[in-house]
C-alpha cells in the first residue's frame, strides 16, 4: 500500500471510530457488492492540490448520520447527504494533516455532495488517483484521492 | 452551576447536532442552544440574546469562523463570550490566528465527547 493509500486508511479508521464508533477495514472492490449512488468532495488547494471524493449507497449514508447523531431510527436524505459530507471533510483534514507537507500550505473546499447513478467525477488536470474501498456493514464506501501532478513534487512529497 | 446558553455554528446541521449532542453528554446542563450555518447569521443570533459559550467551525461560506471572530471581538456587548474552534483546520497558522482574535481554544474534528468537555470545562473555569 502507498504511502497515501496508508494515509487515507488511517484518517478514515481516525473518523469512524470517534464519530461513529465503529471500525472499518479495508475490503477487496470484487467482494464488497453494491452500488453507490452518493457521493461527497471536497478539494484541497495549495499543497497537496487535488480532490477527495467518498462514495457511497445513499442507505449506508443515512446509517453513518444514524450512528453519527446517536438515532434510533434512520435519518432523512438531507441529514444523510450533510453527514458523507462532514466525514469527507473530516478524511480530508485527517489525511492533510499526515502529509509531511504543512499544513498551513493546504487549505479544504467546503463539501459537495453529489446523488444520482451513473455519473463519472474528473478533474481537469493530470492527477496520480489513490483509490481506497472500505467495507462499512457490508457495502462499499470508496475513497479516492486525485493529486494533481506537480503539487507532491513542490511539496517535495 | 448555571445553564448555559450556547451558540453553535457549523454549515453541516449534523455536526451541529453532534456538537450538541457532546456537550450534553459531557454533563453541561444547557439552558438553551441556538444554531447558525455560517458567521452572519451568528452574528445576528449573538447580538439579539444573552449566549454564554460559543463553539463555531472555521471553515463556512458567507462568513469564516474567523471573520466572525474578528467581528465578535469588535462588538463590545459579544467581545467578552468565550468562544471555542472545532475545525477540521489543523495547521498552526490558523491555530494562532484564532488564539491572536480572542478564542479560548481549539477542539479539532474528529472530536470525542471527552475532548469536548476537557475544553469546555477549561474554558469556563477562566
Amino acid at each position: 500500500m502507498n504511502e497515501w493509500l496508508q494515509r487515507m486508511e488511517a484518517a478514515a479508521n481516525d473518523v469512524f471510530a470517534s464519530m461513529l464508533g465503529v471500525q472499518i477495514g479495508q475490503a477487496d472492490f470484487d467482494s464488497v457488492s453494491g452500488s453507490v449512488d452518493l457521493t461527497a468532495l471536497v478539494s484541497l488547494t495549495g499543497t497537496p492540490e487535488g480532490l477527495l471524493e467518498i462514495s457511497c449507497h445513499t442507505a449506508s449514508a443515512a446509517r453513518l448520520a444514524m450512528l453519527m447523531l446517536g438515532s434510533d431510527g434512520p435519518e432523512s436524505d438531507d441529514y444523510a447527504k450533510d453527514a458523507l459530507g462532514e466525514i469527507c471533510n473530516m478524511v480530508a483534514g485527517g489525511i492533510k494533516s499526515r502529509s509531511s507537507s504543512s499544513e498551513d500550505r493546504c487549505r479544504l473546499s467546503v463539501p459537495a455532495v453529489i446523488s444520482g447513478k451513473d455519473y463519472t467525477v474528473r478533474t481537469l488536470k493530470a492527477t496520480d488517483r489513490h483509490k481506497l474501498c472500505l467495507a462499512f456493514e457490508g457495502r462499499p464506501l470508496q475513497i479516492t484521492l486525485e493529486l494533481y501532478r506537480g503539487s507532491q513534487l513542490e511539496a517535495g512529497i | 452551576m448555571k445553564k448555559l446558553s450556547v451558540l453553535i455554528v457549523d454549515d453541516s446541521s449534523v455536526m451541529r447536532k453532534i456538537v450538541e449532542r457532546s456537550l450534553r453528554q459531557a454533563g453541561l446542563e444547557l439552558e438553551k442552544v441556538v444554531e447558525a450555518e455560517n458567521g452572519i447569521d451568528a452574528l445576528k443570533l449573538v447580538r439579539a440574546q444573552m449566549i454564554d459559550l460559543i463553539l463555531s467551525d472555521i471553515n463556512m461560506p458567507k462568513m469564516d469562523g474567523i471573520e466572525f471572530l474578528r467581528q465578535l471581538q469588535s462588538i463590545d456587548s459579544t467581545k467578552m463570550i468565550p468562544i471555542l474552534m472545532i475545525t477540521t483546520e489543523g495547521g498552526e497558522q490558523k491555530v494562532m490566528e484564532a488564539i491572536s482574535l480572542g478564542a479560548k481554544g481549539y477542539i479539532r474534528k474528529p472530536f470525542s465527547p471527552d475532548q469536548v468537555r476537557q475544553q469546555v470545562s477549561e474554558v469556563l473555569a477562566q
